[in-house]
């Protein structure tokens, strides 16, 4: 059962990566509720199967291909939304890039500044449109999906964390400047998510009960989450229900980070 | 509105419900179909509280509790089982607050009180909520920190220090019980029209130079209304917040953003 938001009927919602997992389900909870979706990813073919899944349920998206890397893409994208749609309400800043377990040390320049040009300044570019778009019409809500390697360290993460944590800062620090213009922006901490990365893995484990059993029990609740248990909490950080939550990080990690 | 469809027949207990938050709060979880325990230290702020709830067609009952209390809790507990056949979701909203006064100027008796309302009472509620909700399968508990457990302000140091306690108590309490279905978060909330401010209200009331500093320690330039702080709690119970748990989410204008 999910959450009923009779507030988004008639918004304009934007949601990055929407091709698979989190971003799929958080565009898909935003048509149920009556917004209108732009629907971006970098890959045409599940971004439009997303588009598709919302139209054929009765809602209303669209595709908009967008690399978030590439600054004329956002700009592009929200744009579009504006065109399409007439506003921007809502933006969900859920594209990032995974990053395989590199030490410091042998993490080579070009993997560097690739992990900060998706995690970091493709948040500053995609915001730096929406933004605008956003106070043309009176406000809206920004969540940024940030990590919890953004709070906690794991072996070979530590550029992807360093990546992570600067979109916490970036959201603070931009909620404070578009505060007084009635945008509220706050970030999310996915925990472990079943998303296409995590099958990839499970596939690898195969069978291996006693590796499936470890990575479950890495969270409090001992299993990780499906990607409709991410896309609500962003779901609700958007809502009107949300309105006193303002440069806020929540963290949605069935307890990963708690012990 | 009705949000949370999930929340019909399920059973809440408010702490602190007589008034500002908590009162928001049971009335939010009773409009979305749950029978709402309303309890309070102030018999007569909860009975209208429950009074306003029924009017508006929802079901609650009222039990005296003062949170500082082990039996009220226990006796708070019970009533929910036995008036509504369990327990699913507590909001442990009431606690104490403290005049401004430096640490070193504390008086014993006042330590004594912020830490038996807001540490051990609420170690109390939550050990009664916890083993009724483990009979019952599985609950949600949030606990009301406050901004004060992550930043400073003269004179708070006590207070605080009994806040940033609910913030470490719901994680350990998060970690216990997680593998009996129970999730336990807090939130801290900023600045907000309840009881509780109204001195520093009634005091800056014509003064409008001191209510828009007040304002300003805000990144939206306002205090929030009770119903914005008891939104977040009602979300952090619902089936949306399945994956949330040990955590503690500031709704506080941005307060502690800068």
């Amino acid at each position: 059962m999910t959450a009923i938001y009779p507030e988004f009927e008639g918004k304009t919602a934007m949601v990055s990566a929407a091709g698979d997992g989190i971003g799929r389900a958080a565009a898909i909870a935003f048509a149920r509720n009556g917004a209108r979706v732009v629907v971006t990813d970098i890959n045409p073919q599940s971004g439009q199967e997303t588009a598709d899944l919302i139209k054929e349920a009765g809602g209303t998206a669209l595709f908009f291909r967008c690399d978030v890397a590439e600054d004329t893409d956002n700009r592009e994208a929200v744009a579009f939304a504006v065109s399409e749609f007439g506003k921007l309400n809502y933006a969900f800043n859920n594209a990032g890039l995974t990053s395989p377990r590199i030490p410091l040390v042998e993490a080579s320049g070009e993997f560097v500044d690739r992990q900060i040009g998706v995690n970091t300044k493709a948040f500053w570019s995609a915001m730096r449109h929406q933004i605008p778009a956003m106070i043309d019409q009176g406000g809206g809500a920004i969540v940024n999906s940030s990590s919890i390697l953004a709070h906690v360290g794991l072996a070979g993460k530590s550029i992807y964390s360093a990546t992570k944590a600067a979109v916490i800062g970036m959201t603070r620090g931009a909620a404070i400047d578009y505060g007084p213009q009635n945008i509220r922006i706050n970030a999310i901490c996915p925990g472990t998510t079943e998303t296409a990365m995590l099958r990839n893995r499970m596939k690898e484990i195969g069978d291996d009960d006693a590796q499936l059993n470890a990575i479950r029990a890495q969270q409090v609740i001992n299993r990780w989450a499906q990607p409709s248990e991410l896309a609500e909490p962003a779901l609700f950080l958007c809502s009107d229900g949300a309105s006193y939550i303002v440069g806020a990080t929540l963290i949605v990690d069935g307890g990963y980070t708690i012990r | 509105m009705i949000r949370y469809p999930e929340f019909v027949g399920k059973v809440a207990i408010v702490t602190g419900a007589g008034s500002g938050i908590g009162r928001a709060a049971a009335c939010a979880f009773a409009r979305n179909g749950a029978q709402v325990v309303v309890s309070d230290i102030d018999d007569e702020a909860g009975a209208e509280t429950v009074r306003l709830i029924e009017a508006a067609g929802g079901e609650a009952a009222y039990r005296h509790c003062d949170v500082a209390l082990l039996a009220d809790h226990q006796a708070a507990v019970a009533f929910a089982e036995s008036r509504y056949g369990g327990l699913d979701f507590a909001f442990n909203n009431a606690g104490a607050v403290a005049p401004k006064v430096p640490l070193a100027a504390t008086p014993e008796q006042m330590f004594d009180l912020i830490i038996a309302v807001n540490v051990r009472g609420l170690a109390a509620a939550m050990g009664c909520q916890i083993a009724a909700m483990t009979a019952r399968g599985g609950g949600a508990i949030v606990n009301n920190a406050s901004t004060l457990a992550h930043v400073g302000l003269a004179g708070r140091a006590v207070y605080a220090g009994s806040k940033g306690s609910v913030v470490a108590m719901s994680r350990g309490a998060a970690v216990d019980c997680g593998p009996a279905n129970i999730r336990v978060n807090a939130i801290s909330a900023g600045t907000t029209d309840t009881g509780e401010m109204r001195p520093l209200f009634d005091e800056i009331a014509d003064k409008p130079e001191r209510q828009a500093a007040v304002r300003a320690m805000q990144v939206v330039n306002r205090w929030a209304q009770p119903e914005e702080i008891a939104e977040p709690v009602l979300f952090l119970c619902s089936e949306g917040a399945s994956y949330i748990t040990g955590t503690s989410l500031a709704v506080d204008g941005g307060f502690t953003s800068r």
